[in-house]
């Protein structure tokens, strides 16, 4: 068992949906996203073209994350998800470093989206337990959803449907299938990382 | 030979176009909504006439007539105000403003 | 607060005007997320970045909990109000009593301003306005964002306020910038999938738009276009389809289209002295004969004939030799797309229309025509809005693709019911001329066809004067700022304002305030935002979380195939602080001013209520009961909003004959627009005897398209040389989103939302580097507005853009008018009648800038 995505950037738009919808499941605090989306432009007017790609944690197989973690809060779980451990967590941020795909944040200090009030709202009181300051947190493939049957919120609320989850160990499911069949491909494979998110070709 | 009382209102910004809350007309027995409209329309002139039949002589759409409480379709001048035997009927004329945008 | 509560409610979103259907996870009386529900068939349990992002509109701080009055005397766009607090009942008093002598005096006095984001609450203050015996409503929060023309062809062609291409077999799709399927437009998630599926399936995408946009990004091809340049490149098109490739649909045109009328050297139809009616050449018997005759062999659509010593040609040739004046080497001067450019896009959308061809769906078999061609706000908000429309529509109209599998379906023309009850429906009908009757919402807005008189405007919207006039119109402001001039016997002095923010999104912001900042005026509002600083009184208003809607549908909220599907909106939490809906202030203020039995009589008559639902008179209503009756009377008697509290939404499947309703329905469409002319020599008429005719330019009420550039292109001070424009992007909605901070943080690491976006070359000329902050001067206007550049590829090199409407300065707005959050495009745009097009009432968008580096905000 190994879980996975596969994000189609021929049907992806770049709206930043995951982004927010991450936001909104995660209760992630003000400059922490574990989802989001990076733009490149290539070419010359009018000659140009413009790629979305949506970047979230890769889960990879051989986490460097997990190898400089010096407390053991960074962990693989047997079904591939890569986890932080807040409890364990001592705010090194080797992690941080160690990533090649800028995944991981870190949360200095308790923080409000309206600052002005000095508090949180009743959606902030409720959701920043789950991100004591001081730690590194990054995305986890929306484990508590997983755990109960659900896909990942940024897969379950994709507007144009672009992204899969599945088990990428089994040869025959929707997103074994989409990386043999469409061309699949990882993000700096040559690092040797193995990342569980695939793309499919714009 | 009887005759069909109609009590008409005017509500909302129809008013505005008759100057007058409600009014009392005579009409023959087999009156239709075209005569009712038409014979409002000589009462109260173009003004009347103009917000209420499109260029073609049909009722603007925006037009509604409600006759006892049923709102007659807006393309049924023909539609008769009353059933036989009835001797009064109540009117409402509506024009509604321009709601669109967007 | 419950203790231990965990639950999911169906509602529906208002973050934009799609109201898609979401669910609400309530978690002890607070809401913890919002997801789209997987019931409906229109957003699939989808919601865009703005929907998720609702809770952070419910719980801004910056929210009113509490009734408010000016107490600094002073009106002004940048003059603190000095709000203080006062009770619902001083409120309620101030506004009833007020409106009560307005009433007395007259009642057209009254404005009511609301925006489209809102449109089903917004119905009732206008209808309130109605009642209370005023004309005047405005939906000014469209004025920049409206459709306008080709909301009028939208009546016209597809009877629907909007259209969206056939997802499920289109081929090809010539976008002429919008924003379907990209997070804006209408139905927004549903269009995402639709439009991801067609793009997997094959369907070509071609965008033509100056901007690289979020649209464009994903795009088979981008094409460059010069601002305002859209209606000339159709044009071209037009003429190459009709003279060189000769490729359309002569028998649709014949049969579906008054093509073959005959038009005399006049301009207007000849018509059989018999009957009235137009006339067409019949081949088989060699004579003209009214278009609906029964014994006809085949109808002429090209040619020349004698009719009662008249000269009579056809309305399509008289079309196809119209174009011959738009060669694509001239077009490509005007819109620098290359002549090359336009004769290959022209034969791919002729190759992919498969004229002639046909598809069995559900045992019928259809013509199948699977192109489309798609505009909005971009290629129509211009001085030739009109004109630029008519182009655009008639491409699609020459190949039959209107309404048939592959085309351009208008977003739900016709609607045979819900299998049980036979309701809702409307549908399509042959009207005067045998031409086209729009249905669906139509009839109660500003229906367009058949013509209404051309009379004085008794509203200053001038819609009375104008019958081409659909959407939200432009002269509002124009006209209250000088009613003498226009003949009005009566100035607005009462504003009921709802949501809409009108300074910041309706052309000059000093001008807009100086045309209102003479009334009284209501505001109720979610936040102080830049309209409220023109308040008198300010009334806490909910949000969507918050309130019990009138309804949550409208014509443009399902996708146009697949299933019908309705919802409710209900609130999820009770509503924070002291704030109250303004559908419920609205019932309040209509019983405090004696005119509750005339409002239920007017909603009776809007909503069809009858018997048993109709309200009756001398009775007292609660919102949640109206809005029940309304939702019965619709539904039939079980399903009440109890009904939909429970089962979320309503839905069945649509028929072949509601979705491509076309061959179904007799009605004709126009490709010659006759009475257009003749209500441009009415208009022209009256402007003259009304001593207007210098601000009213009737030039544009033409049968045919022709191209007229906008006044900015005689702009001949040389540094004004770039095109300003804005556009729209999935993370912001109008200018009501930019408090939340969830959406300004995607908006701060998006690299274009907060930023102008000029072309790398020329912003080198200008010595702008990346970054660097500019400031944009308008020729039109004179203001200026500064932001940071992006220097990019992928804009038009003669242009600079700026997404949605940034720059807020109301300091109750703590974030949104911060630097670094846009700017305000209104500021550059004139607001005047030189840049009107009468026709539609559009306000010219296209402005002429002068960008320059400078050192910081």
């Amino acid at each position: 068992m190994r879980y996975g995505m596969v994000i189609d950037l021929k049907r992806c738009i770049g709206c930043y949906g995951c982004h927010l919808v991450c936001k909104a499941e995660n209760a992630t605090p003000p400059g922490v996203f574990w989802a989001r989306v990076l733009k490149r432009e290539y070419g010359r007017y009018p000659n140009v073209r413009r790629l979305s790609v949506p970047l979230l944690c890769m889960q990879c197989q051989e986490p460097e994350c997990e190898k400089v973690c010096p407390t053991g809060a960074t962990q693989k779980r047997a079904d591939g998800i890569v986890t932080v451990d807040a409890s364990k967590c001592v705010g090194c941020r080797y992690c941080m470093m160690a990533c090649p795909y800028n995944a991981r944040y870190y949360h200095a200090k308790e923080r409000y989206y309206f600052p002005e009030t000095g508090g949180p709202t009743p959606f902030e009181a409720i959701g920043y337990q789950k991100h004591p300051p001081g730690t590194v947190s990054k995305c986890n493939f929306c484990l508590p959803r997983v755990g109960a049957g659900l896909e990942p919120a940024c897969v379950a609320n994709c507007m144009t449907k672009a992204r899969y989850f599945g088990d990428l160990d089994d040869p025959y499911s929707e997103v074994s299938r989409l990386i043999r069949d469409k061309g699949g491909y990882q993000l700096q494979p040559e690092l040797g990382t193995d990342p569980s998110v695939y793309y499919l070709p714009p | 030979m009887g005759f069909l009382d109609v009590a008409v209102s005017f509500r909302g910004i129809t008013r505005g176009v008759v100057d007058a809350p409600q009014v009392q007309l005579r009409l023959s027995p087999d009156a239709t909504v075209a005569d009712l409209l038409h014979s409002l329309g000589d009462r109260y002139g173009p003004r009347f006439q103009e917000r209420v039949f499109a260029q073609d002589g049909s009722l603007q759409s925006y037009v509604t007539l409600v006759v006892n409480g049923a709102t007659v379709e807006g393309s049924d001048l023909g539609h008769r105000l009353a059933a036989e035997g009835q001797e009064q009927v109540e009117a409402q004329v509506f024009i509604f403003s321009a709601m669109a945008g967007g | 607060m419950p203790v231990g509560e965990d639950v999911w409610i169906p509602s529906a979103c208002s973050m934009c005007y799609s109201f898609c259907a979401i669910k609400v996870h309530r978690v002890d009386g607070r809401v913890v997320k919002i997801e789209g529900n997987p019931d409906s068939a229109t957003g699939q349990g989808r919601l865009c970045p703005r929907g998720v992002s609702g809770m952070m509109l419910l719980y801004d701080p910056s929210r009113i909990n509490a009734p408010l009055k000016r107490t600094n005397p002073e009106k002004g766009l940048d003059t603190d109000p000095g709000w203080q607090e006062i009770s619902w009942e001083e409120a309620l008093d101030t506004v009833s009593e007020r409106l009560k002598q307005l009433r007395a005096e007259d009642p057209r006095k009254l404005l009511a301003v609301s925006s489209v984001s809102f449109r089903n609450d917004t119905i009732f203050p206008r209808l309130f306005a109605n009642v209370f015996g005023s004309p005047n409503s405005w939906n000014s929060g469209a004025g920049n964002h409206c459709g306008n023309a080709e909301h009028l062809f939208g009546a016209l062609l597809h009877s629907a306020w909007c259209k969206q291409p056939d997802t499920d077999y289109c081929n090809y799709l010539l976008n002429f910038g919008v924003p379907c399927g990209f997070g804006a437009y209408y139905t927004v998630p549903g269009m995402a999938q639709r439009m991801a599926d067609a793009r997997e399936r094959g369907m070509k995408h071609v965008v033509i738009d100056p901007l690289l946009s979020p649209t464009a990004e994903k795009a088979d091809e981008w094409v460059p276009i010069r601002p305002g340049t859209d209606g000339a490149l159709a044009l071209a098109m037009l003429n190459l389809l009709l003279n060189e490739l000769k490729v359309y649909d002569a028998s649709y045109l014949k049969r579906y289209t008054n093509g073959p009328y005959l038009i005399g050297d006049d301009g207007y139809y000849l018509r059989d002295e018999e009957t009235g009616k137009p006339l067409v050449w019949d081949a088989g018997d060699h004579k003209a004969k009214p278009y609906d005759a029964p014994d006809s062999e085949e109808f002429v659509l090209e040619g020349e004939f004698s009719v009662y010593g008249y000269r009579g040609r056809t309305a399509f040739s008289l079309l196809k030799d119209g174009v011959k004046k738009y060669p694509p080497e001239l077009v490509s001067q005007i819109t620098t797309v290359p002549a090359a450019t336009i004769y290959r896009l022209t034969q791919e959308f002729a190759d992919a229309a498969r004229i002639g061809s046909t598809i069995t769906i559900q045992g019928h078999e259809l013509p199948y025509r699977p192109v489309a061609v798609l505009y909005f706000k971009g290629a129509q908000g211009h001085k030739n809005a009109l004109l630029n429309a008519m182009a655009l529509e008639l491409l699609t109209e020459m190949v039959g693709a209107s309404n048939v599998p592959g085309g351009l379906l208008g977003q739900n023309s016709r609607c045979l019911g819900h299998p049980e009850m036979g309701k809702p429906s409307w549908s399509p009908k042959e009207g005067p001329d045998g031409l086209l009757v729009a249905a669906g919402g139509w009839p109660r807005m500003a229906n367009v066809y058949p013509p209404r008189s051309v009379t004085p405007s008794d509203s200053m919207d001038l819609k009375g004067m104008i019958p081409t006039a659909s959407g939200s119109s432009a002269s509002t402001p124009l006209v209250m700022k000088e009613p003498k001039r226009f003949h009005m016997p009566y100035s607005i002095e009462f504003v009921l304002h709802m949501g809409a923010n009108f300074p910041m999104t309706f052309g000059d912001p000093l001008k807009v305030a100086d045309a209102f900042q003479g009334a009284f005026q209501v505001s109720s509002s979610l936040f102080l935002d830049e309209a409220t600083y023109l308040a008198d009184i300010v009334l806490p208003d909910t949000c969507y979380l918050e309130r019990l809607s009138l309804d949550a549908d409208w014509v443009a909220s399902n996708a146009p195939g697949g299933e019908w599907c309705f919802h409710l909106r209900q609130p999820v939490v009770a509503p924070g602080g002291g704030r109250r809906s303004i559908s419920e202030v609205i019932l309040e203020i209509a019983r405090r001013t004696g005119m509750e039995d005339e409002f239920y009589s007017l909603l009776n008559a809007y909503l069809d209520l009858e018997k048993p639902y109709a309200l009756e008179a001398g009775q007292h209503y609660t919102w949640e009961e109206i809005v029940d009756r309304h939702y019965r009377a619709m539904f039939g008697d079980e399903r009440g909003i109890a009904w939909f509290k429970k089962h979320g939404v309503l839905k069945w499947p649509k028929k072949v004959e509601e979705v491509y309703w076309k061959p179904f329905i007799k009605a004709r469409v126009p490709i010659y627009f006759e009475w257009f002319k003749r209500a441009g020599e009415q208009v022209a008429n009256l402007a003259q005897e009304l001593g207007i005719a210098d601000v009213i330019d009737t030039a544009s009420f033409q049968p045919l398209p022709h191209w007229r550039p906008c006044p900015s292109y005689e702009e001949s001070r040389p540094e004004y040389d770039l095109f300003a424009f804005y556009y729209r992007v999935p993370i912001q909605t109008f200018s009501g989103t930019y408090n939340n901070p969830w959406l300004d943080e995607a908006s701060q690491i998006d690299p274009f939302t907060y930023h102008i976006s000029i072309n790398t070359q020329t912003a080198r000329q200008k010595g702008i580097k990346d970054g660097d902050w500019v400031q944009v001067i308008s020729a039109a206007t004179g203001h200026s507005i500064r932001a940071r550049a992006r220097l990019t590829e992928g804009i038009h090199p003669e242009a600079m853009a700026m997404a949605n409407c940034g720059g807020h300065w109301s300091r109750y707005l703590p974030l949104a008018s911060q630097p670094e959050k846009g700017a305000c495009f209104e500021w550059l745009v004139p607001l005047d009648w030189k840049h009107v097009d009468i026709p539609t009432l559009t306000q010219d968008l296209c402005v002429k800038v002068k960008v320059s580096r400078v050192e910081g905000p």
